[in-house]
Formats: C-alpha cells, sequence, structure tokens
C-alpha cells in the first residue's frame, strides 16, 4: 500500500512537471473565431481587378486577442459570387500581402487558398463557411500570411477572360489564444 | 515487426513484475458518452467513443492501453452583416491512442470501486479541409466502476483531454491547446481468477 503511494505520488509530480512543461499559456488557452465584414468587390480580366485590402489591426477581436495569439488554426469563407460570362467559371480565392494589379501577377506570385467553386454561367453561386472548407488548400502557407496582419485577398476565376462580381464577403479565423 | 516485438515484451513484462502474477486479471471493455470542448469558439459538443483494457499491476494500480475516438460538434457563428443568420463549420474530430495511469480501486471484482486516471497518448486532429495535426496529449480524470459480478462491470468516468500544440510559422505565439472534456459510461469484462 505504501509502496503504490508512493509511486502514485511520483507520477502525480511527474505529470504536473509535465503540465508545468508545457506552460501556463497552453493550460489557459482557447479559440475564438474572428470575423471579417468586406466589402464587395468587382473582377474583370483587365479592368477593374480590384484586390480585397485586408487589415486585421482594424478588426476590435483581433486586437482584443492578438497579443496572446497562438496560432491561426483556420481559415474560412463566406460570398456570393456572379458569373457574367456565357460559360461556367471556376471560383478561386488567392491571398499575398503584397498588391497586384493583374491576374497574371497574382497567379505567379499569389498563394491559392480556395479553388474549384464553379459558377454556372451567367449565373450566381453562394458559398458559406463550412462549405469553404471543400475548396480550402495550401492552410499552412496562408496562415503565414495572416500573421502580417495586412494582406490582400484576390477574388479571381481560373478561365480567361472572366468578369465577377463578389458580394457578401466575410472572412473567419478561427485562432488559438487567451480566450 | 519491431513495434510489435516490443509491445510483446511489454505485455510480457508488465505480466511478470505484477505482484498478482499468479492471479493475473485483465479487462477488455469499451465505453461512449459526451464530447465537450472547452473554450472553443468553432466547435460544439459531439460524441466520444472507445475501447480499453486493464492491466493491474498490484491492487491499487493499473495500465490501461486505449484508443478514443471524439467528434466535435459543428461551430456557429452569428454573421450581423448578413442579416443575423448562423454559419456554421465542421468541428473536427480526434483519435487518439495511448495508455492511461489508473491508481485506485482496480481489481474490477463485485462491488464499488473509484480511481484517478493519468494518461499519454498519440493524438490526431482531423478537420475538413486543413491538414491533421498529430501530437503527444494529455488524458486526466477520475472514474467510478460498479462491479455487478467478479467478470462484468459498468464504469462511469470524466476526462479531460489537453492536445497541445505550437504553431513554428508564427514566432510570437506560444505552446497553445486544445482540451475537451470526455463524459462517458463504459462496460468492461474481466478474464482471469475471480475473488471468490
Amino acid at each position: 500500500m505504501k509502496k503504490t503511494l508512493i509511486i502514485a505520488l511520483k507520477i502525480g509530480l511527474g505529470v504536473l512537471a509535465l503540465l508545468l512543461t508545457l506552460g501556463n499559456n497552453c493550460i489557459t488557452s482557447g479559440n475564438i473565431v474572428v470575423v471579417l465584414d468586406l466589402p464587395d468587390l468587382v473582377g474583370q480580366t483587365n479592368t477593374s481587378f480590384n484586390p480585397q485590402s485586408v487589415d486585421l489591426t482594424q478588426n476590435s477581436d483581433w486586437k482584443e486577442h492578438k497579443d496572446q495569439l497562438n496560432s491561426v488554426d483556420d481559415i474560412g469563407f463566406a460570398c456570393t459570387i456572379v458569373n457574367h460570362e456565357s460559360s461556367v467559371a471556376t471560383g478561386q480565392i488567392w491571398i499575398s500581402d503584397k498588391s497586384y494589379s493583374s491576374p497574371a501577377d497574382v497567379r505567379a506570385n499569389a498563394v491559392k487558398i480556395l479553388d474549384g467553386i464553379a459558377i454556372p454561367a451567367g449565373g450566381t453561386r453562394s458559398i458559406e463557411w463550412k462549405e469553404s472548407a471543400d475548396f480550402l488548400s495550401n492552410f499552412n502557407e496562408a496562415k503565414t500570411i495572416v500573421y502580417t496582419e495586412q494582406f490582400y485577398l484576390y477574388f479571381m476565376v481560373a478561365e480567361t477572360p472572366f468578369s465577377i462580381d463578389v458580394n457578401d464577403i466575410v472572412l473567419f479565423l478561427s485562432c488559438n489564444g487567451k480566450p | 515487426m519491431k513495434f510489435r516485438s516490443a509491445l510483446l515484451i511489454l505485455l510480457l513484462s508488465v505480466v511478470m513484475i505484477s505482484p498478482m502474477a499468479q492471479a493475473f486479471r485483465f479487462s477488455v471493455g469499451g465505453f461512449g458518452g459526451l464530447n465537450l470542448p472547452v473554450a472553443q469558439e468553432d466547435t460544439k459538443s459531439g460524441t466520444v467513443l472507445g475501447l480499453k483494457a486493464r492491466i493491474p499491476l498490484t491492487t491499487f494500480l493499473a495500465v490501461e492501453p486505449n484508443y478514443t475516438y471524439l467528434k466535435n460538434g459543428d461551430g456557429e457563428v452569428k454573421v450581423e452583416t448578413l442579416g443575423d443568420i448562423t454559419m456554421t463549420r465542421e468541428g473536427g474530430k480526434y483519435s487518439t491512442f495511448g495508455v492511461d495511469l489508473v491508481i485506485g480501486g482496480v481489481s474490477g471484482y463485485k462491488g464499488f470501486n473509484a480511481y484517478g486516471i493519468l494518461g499519454v497518448a498519440s493524438a490526431k486532429f482531423a478537420k475538413k479541409g486543413l491538414p491533421d495535426l498529430t501530437k503527444g496529449s494529455l488524458w486526466l480524470g477520475v472514474g467510478f466502476e460498479f462491479g455487478i459480478t467478479d467478470y462484468l462491470s459498468v464504469d462511469f468516468r470524466g476526462k479531460g483531454l489537453i492536445f497541445p500544440y505550437k504553431d513554428d510559422s508564427y514566432s510570437k505565439g506560444d505552446t497553445g491547446s486544445r482540451k475537451n472534456g470526455a463524459i462517458t459510461i463504459g462496460v468492461n469484462y474481466y478474464f482471469g481468477v475471480s475473488e471468490e
């Protein structure tokens, strides 16, 4: 009995040491969702190709938690895309910490974060937060750009030429830190 | 092959070092219940299922190899600018393989037993669209076991999973974690010697 108690005590101390090694922050951290509403935009192949600038430092939730941020764990979107072309369009979202003025520059330099959103010819496609995960790629590269706090999103189409409107854009960031 | 050999040696060692070796008992069981994410806005409560075996080392100490599957419910966020509509996101799921150390009443004979649980596990967190995360994790908890007979028991457990991770691509960040509570009911069947 006494021997067992000593073993149990040693194990308990070991676990305590392990918890202390992980750090206070590990024990007290949680996940919060930062929601950013972004303005509508127009995207055309050569004219009116507008990057969507994002400044996280202006978001109250981000500002509240950024000093105790451990990681960005998830990136999601909601938006409605209107395709003005007479053929099916494949919607994409790209991200970069630099501003580019043409689709070719974006394809050459930015990180494609969403791809494969099929938009019918002359039609509209809405995607919600959950559905955006079906199209999500390159998360690890994208989150390093999010950490810069000021970056650009590019809403494009894989085919050229393209002409789209993007409305009701919402960016969701799941962040680990002090809740 | 090396892993299997090591596992066999480990199991044989456990049997040989047990003071109860001549009265060796072990159990296998299954459990299920409620999974409660702690301080996670991007998930809701879900389910937990698992399998475990118990190998007593002494009358007060046992090891329990186990597999646990935890599914988080979908996280929900209300988007004010879109007319307060609620949007959801899959909460993700964990699968953990590990060994718990059980301290207290571990004999599993007929009657009531209570015990504490300390465990380590390799846990994989998977969420649609994101790369899987596999990390060493901790389990802490308590359990109560009711031996219906010397061979059959029911247990109730409250366990907490601490899944720590550090994003090396963010230099300003510290080690964070996701934490989940699991409230389960389980059934165990014991093999070996009866108390009678």
